[in-house]
């Protein structure tokens, strides 16, 4: 690990050579000098570390993840009351690792292992890394400006894609963690973690987990409001919230990259016009597709929301980050939700 | 590297790589110079929450420093976030998918000799330059051009000046939409849709007041509106010079504007856009769609108004009038507005109250300013704590 002092005196050599990408404190250059894997390939983590699984993940462009938390020995993850969220202690790391399966349709299908990203609880702030595995997984390489990785696979309907997945810079993390503030942690909330997983020994509640280890003291309670938004059992209503809050709304809420847009899509977000009913479009540019409104209740293919979650072009294409491929599962949940709505003219009168 | 440089990028490498690798490594204060040369990058490049950091073309003049974003997949040239006392100057960038450069929730923001807008790329980004939800945000002697938006765009900001400036042949040239406290101050504004732009949108966080415009020449904006349907600046008619929708405490004063071919200056509520078909006023249950105290005077204007855009003419042909004023007030006056709060001008110009309303348009149309020749209080100049005063 390159300690904060070795970095600041790597810093005048990069000004001296007159280059770049010498961050003051890069943090260590291998992902392996943090201790976290005991085999990157198969993302077997070493004793200490928690996997996790979300009610409503993130949607990046068909990847597969793998997350993981290690909290200092002794410490302890309360919970805000008000948000449901949950706050980690200093020297907490949280670990997201991205892959592909050769073939969506079948879990047990050989995956490439692709990049890491690690959020650090340091002196009260998270820091963000990131890290572009080696081809076989043996270990991966510290890549700040982010990197384009060629990929293909099976997709669900059976058809083979190929596309340049984008590894998010440092900058870019906060794009979608930070907005205007603060790296945030976007995950780890109670009703995101009130699902199972197997931990070796058949499916468990993860919240119970966490508490059956003493990093939880107690059982907290949550609204219940995340579903997962694949599950086709679950009101159409709680599903699209769901996977807006999991997919739009580390930018579109208070403070986030799309905060200016006006359209916020969190989970507690109640007011229609915020929420994009009949709202007109601040910015959108050639992102309306010549539609008035962001969502006409009713009708998606008057809404500038399907139009924009529809599109793969770069201008129009939403969610802004990752850039790359439509969900096309995500658009058809989105699609029924905005049809279910009570229909009503948005014209003004 | 170059004297008053702390870290320097030039041509030859990656461009991607080597300039987004600057912006990775840069540390609070730091000036981080792009040396002369052309940038095609690979991919957008990004920069966020840093104090006092400069970034800098090291050419002669801005045209030796081009960062070409034609090749990028993603939506924005150059993204600034959460920056704090930050300098972006002496640079060309060109043609990114949507913005060229996007500054969103910083505080002190100097965009200087900066040219910024689209030549190889059909059809055109939005937003040249473009800061939102900032504090203090100073725009001088840059350009911005062929925006399928507005080239100069300034949203939910408090306290701006755009000072300086050229905005030509953008849909919108200069926008101030939802601010507080901005100016806009000698700039050129010519072949553009509509040349200046002071908006209030509903659905936004920021309720904007306070414009002053002044000293610019807006001249030939006669250029046909190539917005994407659906967009607020669709609706802006060829042929404007000055347009206000909305808009609060808004100034016009010793400007210069010419050969707009539908009218000079176009002041209107909310209502009456909605009659153009614009949608959504009513959405938001804290939107103000009455426009109160505009004050004009002092402007010189010449050859306006001499061949409307056809959504006035459909108006206006039933009266038998196919040219239009210099000056063209909707009439609007709010609920707890009087005439006098609502509309001054003073000085010359010719003037019309349209009265858009009737039925058939404007059939109440008068070109007598009656109540509306009286005066408002004029703006104090917008202090920036950055600012040194303009040239
Ligand atoms: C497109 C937006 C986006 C970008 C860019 C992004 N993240 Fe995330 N990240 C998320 C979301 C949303 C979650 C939570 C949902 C999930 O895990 O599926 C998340 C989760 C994480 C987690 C697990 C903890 C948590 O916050 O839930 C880590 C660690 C992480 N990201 C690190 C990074 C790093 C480091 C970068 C930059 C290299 C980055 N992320 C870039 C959106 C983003
Ligand atoms: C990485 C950040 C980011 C993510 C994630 C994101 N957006 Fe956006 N979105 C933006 C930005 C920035 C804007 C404003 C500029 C524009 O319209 O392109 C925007 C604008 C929009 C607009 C136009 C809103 C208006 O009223 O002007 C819609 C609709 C939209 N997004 C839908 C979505 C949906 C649906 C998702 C999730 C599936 C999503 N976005 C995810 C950044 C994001």
């Amino acid at each position: 690990m390159i300690s904060p002092r070795l970095g600041s005196l790597l810093a005048p050599l990069c000004v001296a050579l007159g280059t770049i990408s010498c961050a003051e404190d890069p943090g260590p250059q291998r992902l392996s000098e943090w201790g976290i894997f005991a085999d990157g390939a198969t993302q077997t983590a070493v004793e200490g570390l928690v996997e996790y699984e979300l009610r409503a993940p993130l949607f990046s462009d068909y990847s597969s993840k793998h997350r993981f938390i290690r909290l200092p020995p002794g410490e302890t993850i309360t919970v805000e009351d008000a948000t449901g969220r949950l706050l980690f202690p200093e020297g907490t790391l949280i670990v997201k690792t991205f892959g592909f399966h050769e073939d969506l349709r079948d879990p047990s299908s050989p995956e490439r292992i692709v990049e890491t990203r690690l959020l650090e609880r340091r002196d009260g702030r998270w820091l963000p890394y990131v890290y572009l595995w080696d081809e076989t997984a043996s270990d991966a390489t510290s890549t700040r400006i982010g990197a384009r990785v060629p990929v293909t696979f099976t997709d669900l309907d059976g058809e083979e894609r190929t596309f340049s997945y984008r590894v998010p810079s440092v900058t870019q993390c906060g794009n979608c963690h930070g907005g205007r503030d603060d790296i945030e942690i976007l995950g780890p909330r109670v009703e995101q973690l009130d699902r199972d997983h197997d931990y070796g020994s058949g499916p468990e509640n993860q919240l119970e987990h966490l508490v059956s280890m003493g990093w939880l003291a107690a059982m907290p309670t949550g609204s219940r409001t995340f579903v997962d938004p694949a599950d086709e059992t679950a009101p159409i209503d709680a599903r699209a919230r769901s996977y807006l809050h999991a997919n739009c709304a580390h930018c579109h809420r208070d403070g986030g990259a799309a905060d200016q847009s006006g359209l916020w899509l969190d989970i507690d977000e109640t007011g229609e016009s915020r929420l994009g009913f009949c709202k007109i479009p601040a910015a959108a540019g050639r992102g309306t597709g010549g539609r008035s409104v962001d969502i006409w209740p009713g009708d998606p293919d008057r809404s500038i929301l399907m139009f924009r979650v529809e599109s793969d072009e770069p201008g129009i294409k939403m969610p802004e980050l990752p850039a790359v491929l439509v969900h096309d599962e995500g658009v058809e949940v989105l699609r029924a939700w905005i049809a279910s709505l009570p229909p009503r003219e948005c014209a003004a009168p | 590297m170059p004297a008053g440089c702390d870290r320097f990028v030039g041509p030859g490498g990656d461009a991607y790589a080597d300039i987004q690798g600057m912006f990775e490594a840069a540390q609070p204060g730091e000036t981080l110079c792009i040396g002369p040369g052309n940038y095609r990058v690979s991919d957008g490049l990004a920069i966020r929450d840093l104090d006092g950091v400069t970034i800098r073309g090291t050419g002669a003049t801005r045209a030796e420093v081009v960062i070409d974003f034609r090749d990028i997949d993603i939506s924005k040239g150059v993204t600034a976030m959460a920056m704090t006392d930050f300098t972006f100057e002496n640079m060309t960038l060109l043609d990114a998918p949507g913005d060229n450069f996007f500054i969103g929730g910083s505080e002190r923001v100097t965009i200087r000799d900066v040219r910024s807008g689209w030549e190889n790329r059909t059809p055109a980004g939005r937003y040249a330059l473009y800061p939102v939800e900032s504090t203090d945000v100073l725009i001088e002697r840059s350009e911005a051009f062929g925006s399928a938006d507005a080239g100069i765009y300034v949203g939910q900001t408090t306290n701006c000046i755009v000072r300086d400036s050229t905005a030509v042949r953008n849909v919108a040239g200069i926008e101030i939409e939802n601010s507080i406290n901005c100016e806009v101050v000698d700039n050129i504004a010519e072949d553009n849709t509509g040349g200046i732009l002071v908006f209030e949108l509903p659905g936004l966080r920021v309720h904007g007041s306070g414009t002053l415009v002044q000293g610019n020449t807006v001249r030939n904006n006669n250029r046909e509106n190539f917005a994407e349907e659906g967009t607020i600046v669709s609706f802006v008619p060829d042929g404007t010079g000055i347009m206000l929708l909305a808009a609060n405490d808004v100034e016009l004063r010793n400007n210069t504007i010419e050969d707009n071919d539908s009218t000079g200056i176009l002041a209107i509520s909310f209502a009456t856009a909605e009659l153009a078909g614009l949608e959504g006023g009513d959405s938001d249950p804290e939107f103000d769609p009455w426009a109160e105290s505009t004050y004009v005077h002092g402007n010189t204007f010449g050859n306006n108004g001499t061949d409307p855009a056809p959504l006035f003419i459909t108006v206006t042909s039933p009266l038998g009038i196919d040219t239009l004023e210099d000056v063209i007030f909707d009439g609007f006056v709010g609920p707890m507005l009087t005439p006098e709060t609502t509309f001054c001008m003073q000085g010359s110009g010719t003037f019309r109250n349209a009265d858009f309303d009737a039925e058939p348009g404007m059939q109440m149309s008068t070109t007598d300013l009656g109540a509306h020749a009286c005066m408002i209080p004029e703006r104090e100049p917008v202090m920036l704590p950055q600012d040194r005063g303009g040239v």
